[in-house]
């Protein structure tokens, strides 16, 4: 048996080295940037989808899946289902594998897994380390430099020389080398202060994150102090402990400057990530930076997120704000009139006002309803056309006063108004409409897309102790809960990454984690998935209602539209 | 009543657990001499290497109670999950969803590679893939998935508000770990007949297995 064995084995590499011989007769040289492509993309340098045969009789093509499909843009693999995919950066493949105890740490430990996964992970797969010429031959076989064949579940790809060498290429562009903002000692992050953001507000979430801060720096300390003495694992991971730095970015003017602004901070200084952050007005000046520079921005507080061309990109947040208002407002007005209901809109020019003006337009006429709309670059010419409004025909009146909410709400009267079925307004109008009280506003409904009031999550809990205990006042329990979600993202993922400090794993990590982790209460739910750059994706419709609690209840399902 | 059975079928004409050996050095020896061939001939293997079975898959029947829930295809019209279900078809149910890595990927192709040899098998067949990401995966999100699979009009896409998918998976007793999409297993449901019992598969399967099962599931007795 054992001679067998070894036969075997000695065939198995002196077949292997046949490819690798055609290849040493004519040296390919790969080309990176093509390589990424088809990584990406499934398609080959001749820009025709790749085919490739798994699970042995499959036959997929590139346009199905592609390399990034599993083992994600940072190529350090993953899990899923109960597949095991492994890390192919570089660094690694280039080296020979002996089975790391502490890089399949997290996934022997840190998740739930089937007992045939942790059977595969405990496995210890050494292989000598790849060459060029076996990493070419390995994608198009399927045997690793051991004369293993690998997963079914890894496509056996139908590449010619030169797209192997291509692949081959790209991976190793991808190296051990830590992303920016990353020292031997310390971590450093990056906060955004907008101006015209509220000053309350803005102390408010700069506490709770420097809280954060401090404590996790403390936790750190007491690790790195005693390691002989570190319980269980720890001492094995102690050059994976960084100190984190925070920098609070504090933007002035317009928000077309912010852009050189921040590029003048990073320059300055360099963060690994950007987390929270309360921002008024747009974000995509920041959204640009992070995804230029390759920057996680990690769950900002902001109402005016990037919302096109997000997916895979560097920006995650907690939903599409206004722009999910308005969709979810067209949802229930064009859904309470089934026939096709006839709807006025008037919405003030301004940055908010416009977010959801128009996404409102576009998905009502797409549920049928009939929609005029008309825009006003002055508060006074709107309320002035509310007044006036509407004639018979009108099932409902939508107003976007923008940054106005406070001014024009209150105004918000007439005969016209009073007789329609329905007024929507955006979420930041309820507290105006909810103090004026009495008979008016009985048929104003406001887009909702935060957690209903009433509903406690356990976590909310945990948090306010936490805040408590660290004297942080709980003044805006949404912003300050929002920016202590954000932190333990990055706190969770970086405890995974040890010391594998990629950007894009750490995306990786919060889009795997966002879903388990306990609910903070702002929410319903919040949950990523590969990709996915909004944690949650709907909204309510609420009415004001003197019986409860706070001055308004729902009057819809959670709408997703 | 419930019966289970396992079925591993392992790479490569050997029956050997995974991990052993023996059956890695004869396995490497075997796909070697494929990639030999290939660099002699010039040709590519593909179209004349014996389909190799996937590891390992479990098999076992059930009977499952459908739950009276309307849900959303993808072209975005209103389906009820029952009704679908108590068309005389032949159908295979899946649950996956669209932004998934690395399985679900897979579960798309194989019913997407299977659909002509199933439809040889039985021509009124019905293929069912429910979203378990309902929220991220819209109807337009859905369209987009079934156009890379080339479905067939047998093939339905559904999605649903979250609380009716989870019923839904829950009624095949298929819900996830620890709530978190990511956990999910590989499941496909076969049944034959409307008042049949389904066959429940577990792991990722080849074409042939996919056909393999389907066809053996004629055999299934009604409860």
């Amino acid at each position: 048996m054992i001679r067998k064995l070894i036969f075997n084995a000695a065939f198995g590499a002196l077949v292997l080295l046949s490819p690798a011989q055609s290849f040493a007769a004519d040296p390919i040289v790969g080309d990176a940037t093509a390589g990424r492509r088809l990584y990406w993309e499934g398609v080959s340098s001749g820009g025709v989808p790749i085919k490739a045969r798994t699970e042995g009789d499959i036959e997929i093509s590139g346009t199905q899946f592609s390399c990034v499909s599993c083992h994600r843009p940072s190529a350090y693999g993953g899990s899923e289902g109960g597949v095991y995919v492994p890390p192919i950066r570089g660094d690694l493949l280039f080296e020979a594998s002996h089975g790391d105890r502490n890089r399949i740490f997290k996934e022997l430990f840190l998740e739930a897994q089937s007992g045939e996964f942790w059977q595969k992970m405990r496995d210890p797969r050494s292989r000598p380390a790849y060459t060029d010429e076996s990493l070419a031959a390995a994608l198009v076989s399927g045997v690793d430099p051991a004369g293993r064949s690998l997963e079914n579940t890894m496509p056996r790809y139908q590449l010619s020389d030169k797209d192997a060498a291509n692949v081959v290429a790209y991976l190793k562009t991808l190296t051990a080398d830590p992303d920016p903002g990353v020292t031997r000692g310390s971590i450093h992050f990056a906060t955004i202060v907008t101006p015209g953001a509220d000053k309350a507000d803005t102390d408010a979430v700069l506490a709770t994150i420097n809280a954060f801060f401090k404590w996790k720096n403390l936790h750190t300390k007491g690790d790195l102090s005693s390691p002989g003495f570190s319980p269980l694992y720890r001492s094995e991971f102690l050059n994976t402990y960084r100190n984190w730095t925070l920098h609070t970015w504090e933007l002035k003017g317009e928000p077309e400057t912010w852009s050189d602004q921040l590029d003048a901070y990073y320059k300055a200084q360099p963060v690994f990530a950007m987390v929270g952050g309360l921002v008024e007005g747009p974000h995509a000046p920041i959204a640009d930076f992070c995804d230029r520079t390759g920057t996680p921005c990690i769950f900002p507080s902001t109402e005016l997120p990037q919302t096109r061309d997000v997916a895979y990109r560097y920006n995650i947040y907690f939903s599409r704000g206004r722009e999910l208002e308005g969709q979810a407002m067209a949802y229930f007005v064009a859904g309470k009139n089934k026939g096709g209901a006839e709807v006025r809109q008037y919405y003030l020019e301004d940055r908010l006002g416009v977010a959801s003006a128009i996404p409102f337009l576009k998905t009502a006429e797409y549920y049928g309803a009939r929609v005029i709309s008309q825009g006003f670059p002055d508060k006074e010419k709107l309320i002035e056309a509310v007044s006036a409004c509407c004639d018979k025909n009108a099932d409902a009146l939508v107003v976007w006063p923008g940054a106005e909410a406070l001014e024009i709400v209150p105004r918000l009267a007439g005969k016209g108004i009073q007789k329609i079925a329905v007024v929507g307004l955006p979420s930041d109008a309820i507290e105006p409409a909810n103090a004026i009280g009495g008979k008016s506003g009985k048929n104003f409904r406001f887009a909702w897309p935060y957690e209903k009031p009433g509903v406690m999550h356990p976590r909310e809990f945990d948090v306010r102790a936490w805040m408590s205990a660290r004297k942080v006042p709980v003044t805006n329990p949404r912003l300050q809960f929002e920016a202590y979600f954000a932190l333990t993202m990055i706190e969770h993922s970086l405890q995974h990454l040890l010391g594998d400090f990629n950007r894009e794993y750490l995306i990786e990590l919060i889009e795997h984690e966002a879903e388990k982790n306990l609910n903070i209460g702002t929410y319903p739910t919040l949950a990523l998935g590969p990709g996915q750059r909004f944690a949650s994706k709907g909204a309510y419709v609420m009415r004001l209602d003197a019986d409860a609690e706070r001055g308004y209840s729902p009057d819809s399902d959670w709408i997703v539209p | 009543m419930n019966r289970t059975k396992t079925v591993f079928i392992l790479s490569a004409f050997l029956s050997a657990a995974w991990g052993a050996g023996a059956a890695i050095a004869q396995d490497a020896a075997d796909d070697h001499q494929h990639h030999h061939e290939q660099g002699a001939n010039g040709q590519d293997d593909h179209d004349h290497a014996p389909p190799k079975k996937s590891s390992a898959y479990e098999v076992s029947t059930a009977n499952y109670a459908m739950p009276k829930i309307a849900l959303t295809d993808q072209n975005g019209q209103k389906v009820r999950f029952d009704h679908l279900l108590t068309e005389d078809r032949p159908t295979l149910v899946q649950f996956i969803f669209t932004s998934c890595t690395t399985i679900c990927p897979v579960m798309g192709a194989v019913f997407g590679g299977a659909q002509e040899e199933i439809a040889a098998v039985a021509p009124n067949y019905r293929m069912i893939s429910i979203s378990i990401d309902p929220e991220y995966d819209t109807p337009e999100k859905l369209r987009e998935f079934a156009l890379k699979q080339n479905a067939q009009p047998d093939w339905v896409f559904l999605t649903g508000s979250t609380g009716d998918v989870a019923t839904v998976a829950k009624s095949f007793d298929a819900l996830y770990q620890g709530d978190n999409k990511m956990y999910h297993q590989p499941f496909t449901f076969i049944r034959w007949r409307k008042d049949g019992e389904w066959v429940r598969i577990r792991g990722l399967l080849s074409v042939a297995d996919l056909v393999t099962e389907f066809s053996s599931a004629r055999k299934v007795e009604a409860p």
